[in-house]
């Protein structure tokens, strides 16, 4: 009924800010220059819907710093960041979506089972993205349907994310073990285990009761033994899950748990507690993330950086990676010029480092040198996500209901030894059927 | 038995006969009614209305929703995941008796005025307020294969009992019904002392000079008493098995072991919002609603039987 | 033989302290069991209670264990942070609205079809009851759309209606079963005495099912205050967020968190348990005053 009225209002104001602007002499400018012409459409509220806003509390401090500074460019513009609740984001989200009313900027999961699953909502911002951002900025396969490297990008990417494992080089010396360990297959992991095992070291710290350790061994287990082109038939829903491929991406995980290497409660502990024991020394192992939680981060201070060593997985590709998260604009959004100039100016060269001093999000721009003071397994990640055999981390393939439903659930029972693997698989390419998004 | 009767003739009939009294002021009557009936009709029924006909379509919650007949009540059929999921609140619901048994035994208890009762009675509201985060964590840690509970049950050399309580496909689903009683029984608690504290005492005290024992005057008076109120509580349970207790059971196993403890709602909170199948998960809802109906009935009709 | 005599269960007595001199074995035996019962539900209390004294490092050391010292810092950052004082008011203004509007429609309307003679009472006790069938979830959409339309999206009223709405099917449902253990001959009598279906509402019926009134308000009250994903959704704006969204939002990293969630939680419980023991006490009160009588 007030919506005539608000919407009167919203654009007075708006002619009122932009005229202001312009005798201004069009105050500030800096990074979004490239976009042009839309510069002086940069004002008004701009609404964002944040699930990392005020959790983390790095991400938040950086966050609030990049949006003061943004509306201080932008004499006409506030920002309104409001932080969801990132367990129940789907239902605020999906809410908004089917009601064409909501914020400017959402920001999104990575992948199939993020922003990919709600395209259909999103704005396609290809003509928007400058070549000079395209460039720079790498992860564009976490917002582009297929994972493709080109075509319609529904969001800008964030940050490096993805699985890696951590090991503990104080406990693998203690074993014999070499100090800069990276094993050549996944036989070779497996015996290094065995042989912290004998010498009376728990090889792997872990905890998957809820299954999120599942998605990263499935994550590395595929890009070691598959290609890129199948995660992206995987994605595109041309390779089924009871496929080869999967079957393989499974293995080092089945085999893993079959030789001991495990805990035995480990789906009684969730993967936090895995983490913490790996940074109390009660494990010379763990699957870890890249960045923001069960990362060098978290680990360095309990156990030293000297003492924390990264290892990638064997076999065709050992670097996998997605962004940490994305920014989208919603197609209902009511303000997307200056969405589209706070996401640009997010994801400067700037912002990025502003991100990484405060909160270890590593840059997704090629131009961002680390500070020298910065971890030396930052450093390492940084590196390795720009080399060319990096691949998106297969887990992005997963369409949410897979990823967040049958697999972790299937895949404890597998690994417990109660089902087997195929029936897992079937249920998979189940659920996959069922819940695509076209 | 006089007192039985008794009980019986204070029922929704003599209420009706009363009413007569007032039948002259037809609007009024309609006026304590219309209020309800006004905000309801507009804020659920035509909600429901809205679900109902979604049920009939396929929907992602971007384009506008398209009919498709029948189709989502078939592919329901199929649905394994969702055939499991119900499977697991029928069981929740044939541990209906016991947590009728629990509070109502409970309220008498307190109702007894047993020393210390007005403690018991604030003790036994407090798991009602723990949210399902605490239970979540705080019986993760006690029912651990190394917690305290199997310490406990070693220690006394009952090592056989001890049980990876939470990861074991047999026995996760009655130990998470079993906190759920347990983290419910105080609100029926609440409901049963309110009913006692309702009960006509005349009548009990007619019982009691006619010489009937504790258990006949529980057995004829009260329970005909509260049959009102116990109806009432079955119902609440009934309904809520199926619709409330999904956040419990996340923070408990999360589903799990595997899918032992996965349950209806939580299938169509993922159908609806994870995976956006709107229509889908309506059709769910609109199935759910059936059986709730169809247990409850069943239930009361139960309930009543030995009454006739 | 005097069984009937020596069973207070129905018989709430004038003389409290006759129980005293003679314990009996059943009284023991109930007392013991709920000693046991009461022991496993003041337990958890006291896990939330430790877990928001200590520090992270000392919880994550020994989860279930005592804390090894102790730190007010939890319940500083559960002000300064996830600001639980304002999160609580946002709920309050909420809740006790709603609470109060449920409380009133569903007494009238639980009279209307329990005592004054409504054609269909049935039909729509039965429609009551069907409209607390449907999973909440399936709703959430629909009602969010309609409060969109009426212009109440982020708009404290529109959750208050929302809420009430959910709410006063059980609502009408637990009134009508008090409502009819309401002795009729005192319906009638105060019919006679000339006394109108509102008056006799106020004066006879009300008293009668206090109990039961205030079972309802504590109950509501209760599921209310910890209710997430109405509120999240009708109320989007982070000003205005109530205490459970405010927590669940704030639980996203509950490695970093845990003291501070468990400081908020124990501090938004302290709202329902004040509630209980208002009512509960005065029901405690209205039993013995209904036991003279």
């Amino acid at each position: 009924m007030t919506k005539p009225f608000r919407t009167g209002l919203g654009f007075g104001l708006a002619g009122l800010l932009a005229i202001a602007l312009v005798a201004c002499g069009g105050g500030g400018d800096s990074q979004s220059g490239a976009t042009g012409g839309s510069e002086a459409n940069v004002s008004g509220k701009i609404a964002v819907w944040d699930f990392e806003y005020e959790t983390t509390p790095g991400y938040t401090k950086a966050i609030k710093a990049l949006d003061a500074e943004f509306e201080k460019l932008h004499p006409g513009v506030t920002i309104e960041r409001t932080a969801q609740p990132y367990e129940n984001y789907e239902a605020i989200y999906r809410a908004a979506f089917t009601a064409h009313e909501g914020p400017d900027i959402m920001t999104m999961s990575p992948g199939q089972s993020g922003v990919l699953s709600y395209k259909n909502g999103l704005e396609e911002l290809n003509d928007r993205i400058s070549p000079e951002m395209n460039e720079s900025i790498s992860q564009w396969e976490s917002v582009t349907p297929g994972l493709a490297a080109e075509g319609p990008r529904y969001g800008v990417p964030f940050g490096i994310q993805g699985w890696v494992f951590y090991y503990n080089k104080q406990l693998f010396a203690k074993a014999g073990l070499s100090t800069s360990f990276q094993p050549k297959s996944w036989g070779e992991l497996i015996s290094a285990g065995k042989r912290l095992k004998a010498a009376g070291i728990q090889p792997f710290a872990g905890g998957n009761k809820e299954g999120s350790e599942t998605w990263g061994w499935f994550s590395l287990g595929f890009q070691s033994a598959n290609t890129p082109q199948q995660t992206t038939e995987l994605a595109e829903g041309k390779m089924s899950y009871t496929d080869e491929a999967v079957t393989k991406a499974f293995q080092p995980e089945i085999e893993t748990q079959e030789a001991g290497l495990y805990p035995s409660d480990r789906f009684g502990k969730t993967a936090i507690e895995g983490f913490t024991q790996f940074a109390e020394g009660k494990g010379a192992m763990i699957l870890g993330f890249w960045t923001t939680g069960g990362y060098w981060g978290d680990f360095n201070p309990a156990i030293g950086e000297k003492n924390l060593g990264i290892f990638y997985p064997p076999g065709n590709a050992q670097v996998g990676t997605l962004a940490g998260y994305a920014d989208s604009i919603p197609v209902f959004a009511k303000n997307k010029d200056a969405a589209w100039a706070l996401i640009e100016f997010l994801s400067s060269k700037k912002a990025s480092e502003t991100f990484f001093r405060e909160a270890g999000i590593l840059p997704n721009r090629g131009d961002v040198t680390l500070p020298k003071s910065a971890p030396v397994q930052a450093r390492e990640l940084v590196e390795a996500s720009r080399s060319p055999e990096r691949v998106i981390a297969p887990n992005a393939a997963l369409q949410a209901a897979v990823n967040f439903g049958t697999m972790p659930a299937e895949m404890n029972q597998v690994l417990q030894g109660r089902t087997s693997l195929e029936g897992a698989q079937e249920a998979m390419q189940e659920t996959a059927e069922k819940t695509r998004v076209e | 038995m006089t007192a039985s009767s008794g009980a019986g003739s204070v029922g929704p009939r003599t209420g009706r006969r009363h009413g007569a009294r007032h039948s002259g002021r037809g609007l009024t009557r309609w006026l304590f009614l219309l209020p309800a009936l006004v905000l309801l009709a507009v804020l659920i029924v035509y909600p429901i209305g809205d679900a109902i006909r979604l049920a009939f379509t396929s929907w992602d919650g971007f384009s506008a929703p398209h009919s498709i007949g029948l189709s989502n009540f078939e592919d329901l059929l199929k649905d394994k995941r969702f055939k499991e999921s119900l499977l697991h609140n029928l069981a929740i619901v044939v541990a209906i008796p016991i947590w009728i048994a629990v509070p109502y035994a409970v309220a008498c208890g307190i109702h007894t005025k047993v020393a210390g009762w007005r403690f018991f009675r604030l003790v036994f509201f407090l798991p009602v307020v723990l949210s399902p985060v605490v239970l979540g964590a705080y019986y993760g840690i006690v029912l651990a294969e190394s917690g305290p509970l199997n310490g406990a049950l070693r220690s006394v050399g009952l090592g056989g009992l001890a049980h990876e309580w939470l990861n074991d496909p047999a026995l996760t689903l009655p130990v998470v019904i079993g906190i759920i009683i347990w983290a419910t029984f105080g609100v029926g608690v609440l409901i049963f002392l309110a009913g006692l504290a309702n009960l006509d005492e005349e009548i009990v005290e007619a019982a009691q000079v006619d010489g009937a024992s504790r258990w006949q005057i529980q057995r004829h008076v009260v329970f005909w008493q509260l049959l009102p109120v116990i109806e009432f509580w079955t119902v609440i349970i009934v309904i809520a098995s199926f619709t409330a207790f999904f956040p419990l059971i996340y923070t408990l196993t999360k589903g799990g072991p595997g899918t032992a403890t996965f349950t209806v709602d939580f299938d169509l909170y993922s159908e609806a919002f994870t995976s956006g199948r709107l229509g889908y998960a309506s059709a769910i809802g609109v199935v759910m609603m059936f059986i709730i109906l169809v247990t409850c009935g069943g239930l009361v009709a139960l309930l009543r039987w030995r009454r006739s | 033989m005097n069984a009937a005599a020596d069973s207070p269960p129905l018989r709430p007595r004038l003389t409290a302290r006759r129980g005293i001199g003679r314990p009996s074995v059943g009284k023991l035996a109930i007392f013991v069991i709920f000693a046991a019962l009461a022991a496993s539900c003041i337990y958890p209390l006291l896990f939330v209670a430790s877990t928001a004294l200590r520090t992270n490092a000392d919880y994550r050391a020994s989860p279930g264990g005592l804390p090894s010292s102790f730190t007010s810092e939890n319940f500083e950052r559960a002000f300064s942070q996830l600001h639980i004082g304002r999160l609580a008011l946002n709920s309050l203004m909420v809740v006790v609205p709603a609470v109060i509007l449920i409380a009133i429609l569903a007494c009238c309307a639980a009279y209307a079809l329990v005592h004054l003679e409504i054609r269909l009472s049935r039909l729509l006790l039965a429609a009551v009851i069907c409209m607390m069938a449907l999973p909440p979830t399936v709703l959430l959409i629909p009602i969010f759309k309609l409060v969109l339309d009426v212009g109440l999206l982020n708009n404290r009223l529109g959750l208050i209606l929302v809420y009430t709405a959910l709410n006063l099917p059980f609502s009408i449902y637990l009134l009508t079963a008090f409502m009819r253990s309401v002795p009729v001959e005192l319906l009638r009598a105060a019919g006679i005495d000339g006394a109108g279906p509102v008056r006799t509402l106020w004066s006879v019926v009300l008293p009668l099912i206090r109990p039961g009134l205030m079972t309802l308000v504590t109950l509501n009250f209760l599921f209310l205050w910890n209710e997430l994903i109405f509120s999240l959704v009708i109320l989007q704006q982070g000003m205005g967020r109530t205490i459970m969204v405010g927590i669940a939002q704030f639980q996203a990293q509950p490695e970093k968190n845990y003291g501070v969630v468990a400081a908020g939680l124990l501090l938004s419980m302290i709202p329902p348990l004040l509630i209980f023991v208002f009512f509960q006490r005065d029901l405690a009160r209205g039993l013995t005053a209904g036991a003279t009588k």
